[in-house]
């Protein structure tokens, strides 16, 4: 037998002098690290710097905490405190019980169920808090029809509690996404081993379902009091005309209401912003640490049994019916009614207010036009960049032989615990600071860059679960054929996680479409996006533009959804 | 075409000492197996070889080739090295075809396109795959997936050829036919390979050589004969077909044979080449296929040493032969037999020569 001829080989048993793999493996770090540290790094500086940190004079200090730590921050805190306590607990409950409904029991109608209680999730808090306002604000739509039956106005949403309200109800659908996810997994023979011990269904459902979902309960109840703690746009529609300030908002009046705003003091104020976030993050760590005990492990296959409701199906199907209604429908209704209005209100027949006059608004001035352009842009073009970035982490960090690949990894998923009000405003001191970077500032390129930052964790936790599901023999198999880290990584690898890739650009452009917070402190003539626009033209009363926009951007929204979903199979949200 | 040297080889993963000082070498052209429970670090000495784990001390050369030295912080590559590896899993990449997945390694070498044609085809036929080429890996059976795996990696013509539990996924029969085919294209092709396996039977049918492994060490590397015969411990004679062991006191010594206390002071007689002392403990094993059962003292025309009365206490049916389970005093073995003995009790003939002594491990 020939088979053992001499033939081309590889540069037999050598130690590469220069190794690409090498290169490029510290080349993702390195861009890895400076998206993260580029709005940290300035942040932490400042807090401790007495002038702006471009002032040659600024010298370190620590009053700032000093001056930081006033009566009237005590308040903001207060505020901020009991916001993000109502926002989490209205969320989380109504999120359990939706996914226990929909997840656990014969519910009628509950794909439809499930389907609405989960499409908020794609849209924006500032579309929401705009919705609920043209509903249920002072002079809403609804509001004014209970006031003509019942003579008085029975909420009001200018309050704290009220905006917890507003609060819980935009953040359901992620304790729904979380809780969904271990409900319908749960292996129904545990419930039905109780039930034969003679357990009554509710025993059942507090001693064996609420344990079991526990893991998921403790995660969503920290996800959700952290985006509470950085909501920016409910505070700011429901609070800033009555003066309550919330944190966020306490920062961005700082830095718009105030001549000169006072750098150090925004800069200590997101400083402790950030430790009491990183704080709540190190305990959702250490939590779930100790909850894994509880996770389910993934039965066969088994077709999960119901809790037959008996005479209460009717009843959960009339309460779920009716939030669904008044907390999605009529918010995102209304709020597609009023752009197409000159004005929405139970007073005057409808169809005498209906204009397109809105959106030839928006269509007759550029600056409009190109908030829409900017925003779609940045979604494709940053859902692209940040695909290809976080797949290359995720392939360091998880497939690589580099030293540094679990630094990595937490260096990826560390902006979970950097709000996006911070990284605003880091970024925008460290372009202050670094003057090169002032080039950016009027494209659209920081905030892609921002966004990408923001996201880092989001798409890492799209592509890390897929890149475990692919077998290590099959690049270890490749490597022993002669094909080098890079090599196996472009050819098996990269070919192998296509469809999660996919899964990562749909949530990177829903992310990016409906971002605004980031963009706050950071467009300018040139790269505004709808989220900033809209902002704009409620500060100055304009609401019918602020609907119109808002609808364009669901529209956006539900037509890349579907797309996605229907047409290219793509998984978002299970 | 060269020669395989491992040597002073340590892997450690944290407190585990999965590999613990192995070493050995492999001819140009032979086939050696490693052979031992399920976690002694069979695995994890291919994959050192292969380059896919760093050790942590030792050596790796093939031939001229210093894979991984660690006194001087040398370590090729996986892709550097020139390995072919069998994997377990077979591995192969599900999103080419059987071609593609033949055709990655040549074109990794830049050989042109006839050539890679004309080598896929060859080795394709040689593992008697010739009509499967434009087949994905999911629509093939397990047996021709491993088929297909081993193509992929002789297809580059490696030097060495690594293979880890390659045929632990087929079924039995299956198995018994690949494992002659495997031996076959071996021997065809004459590459040096080293083969992984708890299977003792596949070990002793396939090999020039066994190195039986336990708990990180090679415990014993011989030729397939004397592993079987000859174990060196009491480990091997046990996980290598299956034995009778009895423990015992040595009370005297004739002309390479003693005579042993065991159980309740019965003597049973062993030749052995050790040199033992009056009082030394030592551990006699003993197959038992090498036990013989009658009805009477002075069957098979042997003479009166080593016969047991004993009780019969279980019987086993096995197709092929009886295994029976049976006790004299406190002691109770297994004899396998053609046929069964009529009563309850039975004499046990066990020949001096088919004992094997081994020094009790305190006694060393
Ligand atoms: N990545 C790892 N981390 C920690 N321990 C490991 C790792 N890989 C192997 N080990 C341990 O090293 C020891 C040897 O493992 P190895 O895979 O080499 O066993 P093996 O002989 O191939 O067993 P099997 O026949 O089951 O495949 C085992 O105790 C195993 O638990
Ligand atoms: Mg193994």
């Amino acid at each position: 037998m020939t088979i053992q001829s001499e033939a081309p080989r590889l540069p037999a048993a050598t130690v590469p002098q220069f190794d690409r793999n090498l290169a490029i493996q510290w080349g993702i770090t390195a861009i890895t690290g400076l998206l993260v540290l580029l709005p940290l790094l300035p942040v932490f500086y400042q807090a401790f710097l007495d002038r702006p940190l471009y002032d040659s004079d600024a010298a370190l200090t620590a009053a700032n905490f000093g001056r930081l730590f006033t009566a009237e921050f005590g308040h903001v805190i207060g505020n901020t405190v009991w916001f993000a306590i109502g926002t989490t607990v209205i969320a989380q409950v109504v999120g359990i019980v939706g996914a226990i409904l929909v997840g656990r029991t014969d519910l009628p109608f509950r794909t439809a169920f499930g389907e609405l209680l989960l499409w908020p999730l794609f849209l924006s808090h500032l579309v929401m808090a705009f919705g609920w306002f043209t509903m249920y604000g002072p002079s809403g739509y609804v509001t004014l029809v209970v006031q003509s039956i019942i003579g008085v106005t029975p909420w009001n949403l200018y309050t704290v509690t009220g905006m917890a309200v507003v609060g819980g109800v935009a953040q359901a659908p992620l304790a729904y996404l979380y809780c969904i996810a271990s409900a319908s997994a749960a292996d129904p023979n545990l419930e039905n081993a109780a039930r034969s011990a003679g357990a009554s269904p509710w025993t059942v459902l507090r001693t064996v379902t609420l344990p079991l979902m526990r893991p998921a309960i403790i995660y969503g109840t920290i996800m959700n009091a952290v985006i509470a703690i950085e909501m920016l746009s409910i505070p700011l529609v429901f609070g800033g005309p009555v003066q309550i300030e919330l944190f966020t908002t306490y920062l961005y009046h700082q830095v718009f209401m105030s001549a000169t705003p006072d750098y150090s003091l925004v800069a200590a104020a997101s400083f402790f912003l950030l430790v009491i976030v990183m704080l709540l993050m190190a305990l959702q760590g250490m939590l779930m640490r100790n909850a894994g005990r509880f996770v389910t492990v993934g039965g066969k296959a088994s077709r999960p049994g119901r809790f037959p409701l008996g005479p209460w199906r009717w009843v959960a199907f009339g309460a779920l019916l009716f939030y669904v209604i008044f907390g999605v429908v009529v918010v995102v209704g209304g709020l597609v009614l009023r752009s197409m209005t000159v004005l929405l209100t139970p007073l005057m027949p409808i169809w005498d207010l209906f204009t397109w006059g809105n959106y030839q608004m928006i269509a007759g001035y550029e600056v409009y036009v190109r908030s829409i352009k900017n925003t779609i842009l940045i979604s494709v073009i940053g859902g692209i960049l940040g695909t290809v970035l976080i797949t290359f982490i995720a392939l360091v960090a998880t497939r690589s032989e580099f030293r540094f690949k679990r630094q990595l990894e937490y260096l990826a998923i560390s902006p979970r615990a950097i709000p996006g009000i911070i990284a605003g405003i880091g970024i925008f001191y460290a372009m202050s600071y670094f003057p090169p970077l002032g080039w950016l500032r009027n494209t659209i390129w920081l905030l892609v860059i921002a966004y990408i930052m923001r996201y880092l964790p989001t798409g890492f936790g799209a592509i890390a679960p897929a890149l475990s599901q692919i077998s290590a023999d099959l690049d270890r198999s490749a490597r022993t054929v002669g094909a080098d880290w890079w090599r196996t990584s472009r050819s098996i690898l990269l070919s192998l996680l296509k469809p999660a890739m996919f899964s990562c650009f749909a949530l990177l452009f829903i992310h990016f479409l409906k971002e605004y917070v980031t963009a706050v402190f950071l467009f300018a003539p040139g790269s505004e996006v709808i989220g900033t626009t809209m902002l704009q033209f409620w500060i100055q009363g304009d609401n019918g533009p602020v609907s119109a926009l808002a609808t364009i951007q669901i529209l956006i929204t539900v037509i890349f959804v579907y797309v996605a979903r229907k047409a290219l199979g793509v998984r978002i949200y299970g | 075409m060269a020669e395989l040297r491992v040597e002073g080889l340590v892997k450690t993963f944290g407190e585990v000492r999965a590999v613990d000082d192995v070493s050995f070498r492999v001819a140009d052209g032979e086939f050696l197996t490693l052979l031992g429970p399920s976690g002694c670090g069979k695995s994890t000495t291919l994959a050192a070889i292969a380059g896919l784990d760093r050790p942590d001390q030792g050596l790796i050369a093939l031939g001229g080739n210093v894979f991984f030295d660690g006194t001087k912080r040398r370590f090729v590559p996986p892709e550097g090295r020139e390995i072919g590896l069998v994997f377990q899993s077979y591995a192969l990449w599900p999103h080419m075809t059987v071609w593609n997945n033949l055709d990655f390694p040549l074109k990794l070498r830049k050989i042109p396109r006839a050539e890679r044609a004309k080598r896929i085809e060859e080795v394709l036929a040689l593992v008697e795959m010739s009509e499967y080429g434009a087949r994905y890996p999911h629509a093939l059976s397990g047996g021709q997936q491993q088929r297909v795996a081993l193509a992929r990696t002789l297809v580059y013509r490696p030097s060495l050829l690594l293979l880890d539990e390659p045929l632990s996924n087929l079924d039995a029969k299956l198995r018994e036919r690949a494992r002659t085919w495997l031996r076959h294209l071996q021997n065809q092709v004459g590459v040096t390979t080293v083969y992984v396996t708890h299977d003792q039977s596949e070990a002793l049918a396939l090999s020039d050589r066994v190195a039986v492994m336990n708990q990180g060490k090679i415990v014993q590397l011989a030729d397939p004969h004397t592993i079987y015969e000859h174990p060196a411990d009491p480990f091997v004679a046990d996980f290598i077909g299956s034995s009778n062991f009895f423990r015992g006191t040595v009370t005297g010594i004739a002309n390479g044979s003693v005579r042993i206390a065991i159980g309740d002071g019965q003597p049973l007689v062993a030749a052995s080449p050790l040199r033992l002392r009056d009082g030394s403990k030592v551990t006699v094993s003993v197959r038992p296929e090498k036990i013989y059962l009658s009805d009477s003292p002075q069957a098979n025309g042997s003479d009166a040493t080593n016969v047991f009365p004993v009780r019969i206490e279980e019987r086993t049916y096995l197709g092929a032969h009886h295994t029976v389970l049976v006790r004299v005093g406190n002691d109770s073995f297994r004899v396998d037999c053609d046929t069964l003995p009529a009563g309850e009790t039975a004499f046990a003939h066990i020949p001096p020569e088919s004992c094997i002594v081994f020094q009790a491990q305190t006694d060393r």
